[in-house]
């Protein structure tokens, strides 16, 4: 009987031996969706565009400690200092401000990446969208529209950039070249013509919808693109669409452009948005994935007494960065006109006088960003955040383009193009909001005065917005302007290619680098 | 007569060898190595039939011999075994045959284990020696005092002349005259060798051999004897680990043999410890695959030391390859106690030891750190009326108590043995107190039953309970230490100036206060999130509460002679819930907490494991043959779950979900890992004589984490030995043992893998946009590109190694040299930014190869007077290179300030530290002299090259041990050469932040001063990234020094005890190393931060206390 069992039992463990099939190691993945069936239906196209707009709010929000696009953008201007806890705090973002940064600024490295990854978002969306998708047209268009406008970005942070519209699958190194400026300026433009055929009208968006992308928006960055290329006829002429469009106009009270009421608002044409409602605490996220503004935060006037009783102005203390310069400060108190100026910035003066107090050096810091003028665009008003925690729960969006902007892109154009009388009722319409309704002084000037005083215009309506770099680059200014801050000709109107970059792309090698930065 | 044809040889016939004490059997119990050896045919169940008609007594013991598990012990020269006899009997037992057999022939025997010893009754073997000669008489005992019965006793001169000790130890012996010399001997021990010197009582106390040749060591699925092992395996002893002062059994294999670096990841009780074998094999997770009892499990960190029995390490592919998976960073397989059959015992250990910090650290005090700043350009005006100097290390540390008790009952009977045991471990830090305290307790069942005489059952089950609370550490923003390190020595720990107090409660804030209601010190110069650390000791709430159960149960089947088939099945279990809050605190704008929040995680893993293997074992003539074969199924599931609330109130108690009305700040968070394996194997294993050896195997594994295409692996491995001294041309006299052997074999690892590789998902975790009213959309995206090609991470090792014993195996030594090879390693490297990824795939990236020489050796030996001593030594070399990356990229590992700081190139060592290199201080400028690594005549960022590596060149530890009557001394050292660490807690971005003091005493101070340090500089790149802050940490460190006394057991026997020993101790007491951060062994959990000192908790030293109660 003994030896009878046990057979049996010795049996059926050689039969189980080899009776596991393959089968068990088939897994399902958790949460996720497989590619193949995805992008088949209008919620999940929507869900994908999505996608890309939220890579937008990451990589201007921050992408990971603090390398926001828009610090990139704001920080090599002469419109303002890092500034921080002190002229050491956030080394690579104060290496943007005084032109110390090298190859493996690790801000530069992950702006790099914030843009392709909305190209690679939006590939993905225009090459894998089903058919049957019945607004695939105009998630397309959107996609397109992201596509131009992040190599836009890169061509004019970089020059030559890699260049792609589909990567292949299954493969983790692609060798990608630099590719020329010029031919990639012809892609952007042709996606931003699709997106224009197809995109709706801001005032055809539905409502809660309106900062979507609208054809206003792709018209006024193809007139950007053109401007950049000084294709000034072929520039006006975008813009010319937007502005005949009557879908856009200014923001009366220009101190209110940058709060919650605006957003989507009438001035606005292409947005960053952020919300104060999802409640965060000072657990994060910290990466940049927080559907908050952090960068207030961090753009607020410096406590540790440094600043105190900013609530007599109406604002809270911050992390100190992005400091006016006096340049720009004085420049602002001088000619900006009483309203641009008040809420661009406030003097040291009058925060002192309203009943604010400041203490440096003192205070907690030794701090040397400071030159007099505490910054209020962009700045932490109490009234923008929410609870719990307030410091992490800023709203305030980034503008990316306004209509003042596209106004003063339109006069330049005109006025490149030889056509200053078309230019000049559009500045006119800036000023005006601005409070200044004798133009006697100006209107008359005509040719390179008329561009002079445009510049100047550009000064006090778009400070610390993030365009003075951009603009002296492409003007020709910026050696002027900046040479004192370290700016050097020929080497920092690009940043370099990232180290990183040049390490793992096979397509580029330290030879490729932009001049002056290996 | 052919059996043993001197009785001289009796202990150099290893391979003939059984096991003559308890020990071996327990050793053979322990490892449960009973499902496949049939170890446990004791007299009472052996019943024996035989008719034999004038047969001689040896023809018919080896015919007993065949046809039962005992072996027979005799001196040929005394025993007649060639007298004829008859025999006849039916199912009786072997006392009954052995009286029958020798009731006419004149002989005594004595059964011991499955041994049977024969002598002659005293008187005959004097009568066959003249009568006018000098006559011995005397005991035989052993070390502790106990008689061993059956010591043979020769007659140097005349080796016809000999006897045996009877079973109370005594002997009587003739010999020539009082001049002779006698032989004592007896396997297990020493030989001894006495000069009568006229005396006529000669007592003599055997001293166990250090090193018995019979021992066997577990190998994978099954255990071999030591002799005939094959494969490069090293062995920790009970008595070893018992010793370790940690609750972690990681740390007693520290220094204990060659080729195995132990990587504390922090000092704190309760902080993770990673294993290296033969260096750093993969490139994220080298952690060697742990085996107990049998069962896979993700640590050992919950085992009390005491319940161990032994623990070994497959460092060889060889070994290590009948576990294919995982097993290329090298086995670590541990053996728990359990009971011995027929021996009741009650074991009581007791710990007792104050912790204090350690430190090489020092870092500038107030003046010091006036000068610094100064001379660095800022302003250091101290607030008027303070002359604080406060030394932060010291603030933050204490002595600390730790406490250890483990209590075991065990015993047995012929059918079945068991074992009970709890524990208790309590220690608090050295940083930290009680709030940094570490609790746990364990409980062990262990059994093992003879149901049936083809049947074995047995379980092994571990529960244990540990509770942690955990300090930030490891990082430079906010960890305790690093606050520490870093925090300005003006800086009150308790606040003196209230009106700093009040301006922060006037802002609506809450200033941090203890338990008495101080307020904790403000930062006086200082920005940033660095504070107060020893606020943070006494708010820090984040527990750690682990469960965890490990239970095997198996079956063992023995259908015929020599196969057994087992299945076992296993359970990991484990469950982690982590508790953090905060209180509302503010120190300054970047480091304030304005809500209370709670947050629970919740893990849970489960993993199942069942195998089934068969083995069989023949023996023909001089050819011995072992079969293997079985398979493996496991199955693996981790379930997480998140919670966050806000509090109702601050406080503990109020740290739980249900009771704030403030719902919008909850969160919840979740998600599930799961994946199977399966695997078959085999080996082969021949001897033949004993001396030569083959071995081969094969694995064959599959994995659910694996592309489809990739999912299965084979991994082969062969292994051969020689053992040289059992050849009859061996006549080095001294060398007693002496075996070559070599090895190769292949292993995979898919530590490292992220499933799916090969499939393209879109996913809408954390991806949401909001509109214009704050209301948000759901997103989604691919964040992963996919990678098809991705497979088995496989290293192949060849291993040629020696053992050799001499001088009676007094002396043993052991060398081994291995290179092993780890191709496509398994990574998620970060992809090129312009390929716009936000995760990275796994993919198998480079190759890393490992190789050194490992010596061991080992001397022991007694006086006559009855010291005992023994040292042993053991010292490997390390050399690691990336010799391959894929596509000739390099691959960065981790960051520090934003930088990439280690890196994977090939050419250099895994994950070594790149920055500037500088080349002494510019004796003008004080500016350190940067070196122009590309020559192009500008110092840039290409610049940065190799400044070090956490990997050392050298790994060695060595023990010391005497024993002197009831005394016993052991000192236990182990250090590490050629390994660097790099300073990475500074920070730069704040300028005011404390530096080191040879910042201060080496800096350059003025034109032509030729200083080892800079000028004063808070900022620089080519100070904090450079080699200036990359320091040697070769270190030796004194693990212990253990001075023991056991009580004379005629005391403790009055009181029913069978033994006490008490023992003092001082362990990690003594360090020297040259790194002038915490510690040298800056560990770190992330396996690429490896070395990278981000102002760790150092290694505490102890004072010990312990007491262990035999009953």
């Amino acid at each position: 009987m003994k030896k009878i069992a046990y057979k049996y039992i010795s049996l059926l463990l050689v039969i189980f031996l080899v009776a596991c099939s393959d089968d068990v190691l088939e897994k399902d993945p958790i949460g996720r969706f497989a590619s193949e069936d995805y992008l088949t239906t209008e919620e999940e196209a929507e869900l994908a565009i999505i996608g890309v707009y939220d890579y937008l709010s990451v990589g201007y929000n921050n992408y990971g400690d603090w390398s926001s696009i828009f610090f990139a953008k704001v920080l090599p201007g002469d419109d303002v200092n890092t500034g921080g806890g002190s002229s050491a705090d956030q080394p690579k973002l104060q290496q943007l401000n005084n032109f110390t940064l090298e190859y493996d600024n690790p801000a530069i490295t992950d702006v790099w990446h914030s843009f392709y990854r909305i190209v690679n978002s939006s590939n993905n969306i225009i090459n894998k969208i089903s058919e049957d998708v019945s607004i695939k047209d105009h998630i397309i268009a959107e996609a397109k529209f992201f596509r131009a406008y992040a190599y836009f970005e890169l061509v004019t942070m970089w020059g030559d950039v890699p260049y792609y519209t589909e990567l292949p699958a299954g493969q983790l190194t692609v060798e990608l070249p630099r590719v020329s400026k010029s031919d990639i300026y012809g892609h952007i433009e042709s996606d931003l013509q699709d997106a224009i055929d197809e995109l709706p009208l801001k005032s055809d968006l539905p409502l809660e919808e309106k900062y979507r992308i609208s054809k206003g928006a792709a018209q006024a960055l193809l007139g950007k693109v053109h401007l950049y290329q000084q294709e000034y006829t072929l520039a006006h002429q975008a813009f010319n669409q937007v502005i005949t469009s009557d879908e856009y106009s200014l923001t009366p009270d220009y101190g209110t452009i940058w709060l919650k009421e605006e957003r989507a608002g009438v001035e606005t044409l292409f947005e960053v948005m952020y919300t104060s409602q999802n409640s965060h605490d000072w657990g994060g996220p910290w990466d940049g994935t927080a559907e908050s503004n952090f960068l207030v935060q961090l753009m607020g006037p410096r406590g540790d007494d440094s600043f105190n009783n900013l609530d007599v102005i109406g604002y809270t203390n911050g992390w100190g960065f992005n400091v006016p310069t006096k340049k720009f400060g004085d420049l602002l108190n001088a000619e900006a006109g009483a309203e641009r100026a008040i809420t661009s910035v406030i003097s040291e003066a009058d925060f002192e006088t309203a009943g604010g107090e400041v203490n440096n050096p003192g205070g907690n810091n030794n701090w040397d960003a400071y030159e007099g003028y505490i910054r209020l665009k962009y700045c932490t008003r109490p009234s923008e955040t929410g609870p719990p925690v307030t410091e992490v729960n800023w709203s305030t969006p980034f503008k990316l383009i306004r209509y003042a902007d596209v106004l003063l892109m339109a006069a330049e154009a005109y006025n490149k193009d030889n056509q200053d009388g078309s230019a000049i009722p559009l500045i006119k319409e800036v000023r005006e909001r601005a409070g200044f309704d004798d133009h006697s002084a100006w209107e008359n000037l005509t040719g390179d005065n008329l561009f002079e005083f445009i510049v100047n215009e550009r000064s006090l309506e778009l400070a610390f917005e993030g365009h003075r770099f951009g603009d002296l680059v492409r003007w020709g200014k910026a050696a002027t302007e900046l040479s004192t801050r370290g700016f050097e000709v020929n080497k920092h109107e690009l940043f370099p290619i990232p180290k990183r970059e040049i390490d793992l792309n096979p397509g580029i090698s330290i030879e490729d680098q932009n001049p002056g930065y290996n | 007569m052919k059996k043993n044809p001197q009785m001289w040889a009796w202990d150099c016939h290893a391979f003939k060898k059984i096991y003559l004490r308890m020990r071996m059997i327990l050793v053979l119990l322990l490892i449960g190595a009973s499902q496949l050896w049939a170890s446990d045919s004791f007299s009472q169940d052996t019943k024996v039939t035989m008719t034999k008609d004038n047969a001689t007594v040896a023809h018919i013991l080896d015919e007993l011999e065949q046809n039962t598990n005992f072996t027979f012990l005799y001196n040929q020269e005394l025993i007649d075994s060639d007298q004829i006899v008859s025999l006849n009997v039916n199912n009786q037992t072997i006392e009954e045959v052995l009286d029958q057999l020798f009731e006419s022939a004149g002989i005594n025997y004595r059964i011991i284990d499955q041994q049977i010893i024969l002598t002659t009754p005293a008187n005959l073997v004097n009568a066959t020696i003249q009568q006018d000669k000098f006559k011995v008489t005397g005991m035989v005992t052993d070390e502790m005092g106990d008689p061993i019965p059956g010591v043979t006793i020769v007659e140097e001169d005349n080796i016809m002349n000999g006897t045996i000790t009877a079973v109370d130890g005594t002997y009587i012996i003739t010999v020539q005259s009082g001049d002779a010399i006698l032989n004592f001997s007896f396997v297990g021990y020493q030989k001894q060798q006495i000069q009568v010197a006229g005396r006529s009582t000669i007592n003599i106390t055997l001293v166990e051999e250090a090193f018995d040749m019979d021992e066997v060591v577990v190998v994978g699925y099954g255990v071999q004897k030591k002799s005939v092992v094959t494969a490069a395996i090293s062995s920790v002893k009970a008595e070893e680990l018992e010793k370790v002062s940690n609750g972690r059994v990681e740390h007693a294999i520290q220094g204990r043999t060659a080729g195995v670096a132990v990587l504390p990841t922090s000092g704190a009780p309760g902080a993770g410890v990673k294993i290296r074998i033969r260096g750093t094999g993969s490139n994220g997770n080298s952690n060697p695959l742990y085996i107990v009892d049998g069962m896979k499990t993700g640590g050992i960190d919950d085992l009390d030391p005491n319940d161990i029995a032994s623990m070994e390490i497959l460092k060889d592919a060889a070994s290590a390859a009948i576990y294919g998976t995982e097993g290329a960073n090298g086995v670590v397989l541990i053996s728990t106690k359990s009971g011995k059959k027929g021996k009741t015992q009650i074991q009581y250990n007791f710990q007792y030891g104050v912790q204090t910090l350690s430190t090489n650290a020092e870092m500038m005090n107030a003046a010091q750190y006036k000068t610094f700043m100064e001379e660095a350009g800022e302003t250091v005006t101290p607030p008027a009326g303070e002359n604080y100097d406060t030394d932060w290390l010291d603030e933050i540390s204490e002595a600390a108590p730790m406490q250890r008790h483990n209590l075991s009952f065990s015993g047995g009977n012929d059918k079945s043995t068991y074992l009970l045991s709890g524990s208790y471990l309590k220690q608090d830090g050295a940083i930290g107190g009680e709030d940094a305290r570490f609790e746990r307790f364990t409980f062990r069942i262990n059994t093992k039953h003879e149901m049936k005489k083809w049947l074995e059952v047995g379980n092994n089950l571990n529960f244990s309970h540990s509770k942690r609370d955990a300090l930030p550490e490891d990082d430079e923003y906010r960890s305790i230490v690093n606050s520490a390190l870093l925090m300005d020595p003006y800086t009150p720990v308790i606040e003196s100036d209230m009106s700093r107090i009040q301006d922060i409660i006037d802002e609506g804030n809450t200033p941090l206060q203890n338990s008495k209601g101080q307020y904790y010190g403000l930062n006086r110069f200082v920005t940033g999130e660095t504070s107060n650390p020893v606020a943070f000791i006494e708010n820090t709430n984040d527990t750690y509460k682990t469960d965890k159960l490990l239970a095997s149960f198996y079956g063992t089947l023995k259908p015929i002679e020599g196969l057994n088939i087992t299945s076992r099945a296993g359970l990991e279990l484990t469950y982690v819930t982590r508790n953090r809050w905060s209180p509302k605190y503010y120190f300054s704008s970047e480091r304030s907490n304005s809500t209370n929040i709670v947050e629970d995680d919740i893990d849970k893993y489960y993993k199942v494991l069942w195998e089934n293997f068969a083995s069989y074992n023949k023996k023909i003539n001089n050819h011995d043959i072992t079969g293997l074969v079985g398979m493996s199924y496991e199955e693996y599931t981790h379930p997480n779950y998140y919670l966050k609330s806000q509090m109702p109130k601050q406080g503990s108690q109020y740290a739980y979900h249900d009771y704030s009305v403030e719902k919008n700040t909850n969160r919840v968070g979740g998600t599930l890992e799961e994946n199977t394996k399966v695997s078959y194997f085999g080996r082969l294993s021949y001897n033949y004589a004993g001396k030569y050896m083959l071995e081969a195997s094969l694995r064959r594994d599959g994995a659910s984490v694996l592309p489809s295409d990739n999912r299965w692996g084979t991994f082969p491995a062969v292994s051969g030995g020689w053992l040289l001294s059992e050849e009859d041309f061996w006549s080095v006299e001294n060398i007693d043992y002496l075996k070559v052997r070599a090895s190769w074999g292949q292993n995979g690892s898919i530590l490292n893998v992220t499933p799916f590789a090969d499939k393209e998902f879109w996913t809408s975790e954390g991806i949401m946009y909001p509109n214009e009213s704050e209301v948000l959309s759901q997103g989604a995206r691919i964040e992963s590109p996919t990678n098809s090609a991705m497979g088995w991470e496989r290293s192949e090792q060849t291993n040629i190694g020696i053992d050799l014993r001499a001088f009676s195996s007094k002396l043993t030594f052991s060398v081994d040299y291995y290179k092993k090879i780890t191709k496509d390693l398994i990574f998620n490297p970060m992809l090129q930014g312009s390929m716009g990824v936000y995760e990275y795939p796994s993919d198998n990236i480079g190759t890393v190869e490992n190789q050194g020489w490992e010596f061991e050796t080992g001397y022991r030996n007694s006086t006559s007077g009855g010291l005992k001593y023994g040292v042993t030594l053991n010292l490997s070399t390390l050399k690691n290179e990336v010799t391959y990356v894929r596509n000739n990229t390099t691959v960065a590992g981790a960051n520090v300030r934003g930088y990439d700081m280690t890196w994977f190139e090939q050419g250099q060592p895994i994950w070594y530290f790149k920055g500037y290199k500088t080349n002494g201080i510019d004796e003008a400028t004080g500016e350190p002299i940067v070196v122009d690594v590309n020559n192009d005549g500008e110092i840039t960022a290409s610049d940065q090259t190799y400044l070090g590596d956490p990997h050392p060149d050298l790994l060695y530890g060595a023990t010391f041990n005497l024993e002197y009557k009831n005394l016993d001394f052991n000192m236990f050292m182990q250090g590490m050469a050629g390994n660097e660490v790099f300073m990475a807690w500074f920070r730069t971005d704040r300028k005011l932040t404390n530096k080191p003091k040879f910042f201060y005493t080496d800096r350059w101070t003025g034109p032509g001063d030729n200083a080892s340090m800079p000028k004063p500089d808070n900022e620089s790149d080519y100070i904090y990234r450079s080699d200036l802050v990359v320091q040697d940490a070769s270190y030796l460190r004194i693990k212990q020094i253990q001075l023991g006394y056991t009580l004379p057991k005629s005391i403790i026997s009055k009181v029913g005890l069978e033994r006490v020993r008490a023992y003092v101790s001082l362990d990690d007491y003594f360090t020297f190393t040259k790194y002038e951060g915490m510690d040298p062994e800056a560990g770190s959990d992330e396996d690429n931060r490896q070395g990278i000192d981000k102002g760790l908790y150092p290694t505490t030293k102890k004072v010990m206390f312990g007491l262990s109660v035999n009953f």
